[in-house]
């Protein structure tokens, strides 16, 4: 299920293409990205405190960014395990007016 | 959370925040951490004293010197260490050029003279992985010696002193001045 992404056409058109993730796998997501960064982060200090070169320290940080990134930012299967269960639609008659009263 | 794009833009903000924060770490890990050397500095005797013209009428003492200079600057180099800029200066007074600064009214804590004319006279940029072992022999100034006047000849009270930036990732940029090297200049031209 594509969900609406506004803004530049080309952009709207490709992201409108992807499946997109539910509510818990937004959550695993968010926690996955983070836990990794957070990671690489902490072993890229003591690495780059250990070789006394800070550079080695962005260097870490940024394949935990890299990593983070290829895991999360595309729609895994593995995010959209918990689809929401919609309602089914009404059809014919008894819908109608059902909308009828609501509205 | 819900689109690539919005993931992305998650993802890079919270790299950036714990880049910052690591940056901040490493600053704190070499806050604290002494930045003092003891370089050598000494002049050759032949100070060449001569007037010479400076985009005016007057003539202006200029001073021709070479000096050595030894030092191990290594240890500054941690890895908060960007480069360092090392520079000679010659500090002394005149009669025209009594400066008072905040140096002068606050009680003075580091070897500087009071006051003062100071001149750059040779500076070198030592960058991260370059050797931090100066070692020059009868060195030539980089800069001219001027004095706004004719204030060198005979000047007693001439010190020449290394001090070096330690230019850092993060962090302040202290400025460290070595011991004075006392260097009374000549009485003729």
């Amino acid at each position: 299920m594509g969900n609406f992404v506004s803004g530049t056409p080309l952009i709207s058109y490709i992201a409108n293409k992807f499946p997109s993730m539910d509510y818990e796998g937004q959550r695993l997501a968010e926690k996955c990205y983070q836990w990794i960064i957070v990671l690489f982060g902490v072993v890229g200090f003591i690495w780059g405190y250990f070789c006394q070169q800070y550079i080695q320290t962005v260097y870490v940080l940024g394949a935990g960014v890299l990593l983070a990134t290829l895991l999360v930012i595309p729609p895994w299967p593995m995010f959209r395990r918990h689809p929401l269960q919609w309602q089914n639609s009404r059809k014919g008659r008894q819908g109608r007016q059902d909308k009828a009263k609501t509205s | 959370m819900n689109t690539a794009l919005s993931r992305l833009n998650a993802v890079f903000a919270f790299s950036l925040s714990v880049l910052a924060s690591l940056t901040f770490l490493c600053f704190l890990s070499t806050a604290f951490v002494d930045k003092t050397s003891s370089p050598s500095i000494s002049v050759h005797p032949e100070v060449i004293l001569r007037g010479a013209h400076d985009f005016g009428l007057d003539l202006k003492d200029l001073a021709t010197l070479k000096f050595d200079l030894g030092a191990n600057l290594s240890s500054l180099f941690d890895w908060n260490t960007k480069q360092l800029f090392v520079l000679v200066t010659a500090h002394y007074r005149t009669r025209n050029n009594v400066r008072v600064t905040v140096v002068d009214v606050l009680p003075v804590t580091h070897p500087l003279p009071q006051p003062r004319n100071q001149v750059v006279l040779w500076d070198r940029i030592i960058r991260r992985g370059d050797s931090a072992i100066l070692d020059l022999r009868s060195a030539a100034t980089k800069y001219n010696f001027f004095d706004d006047g004719r204030g060198l000849k005979g000047n007693q009270n001439m010190t020449l002193q290394v001090s070096w930036n330690v230019v850092p990732i993060a962090g302040r940029l202290p400025l460290i001045w070595s011991s004075q090297y006392s260097l009374p200049f000549p009485n003729s031209y």
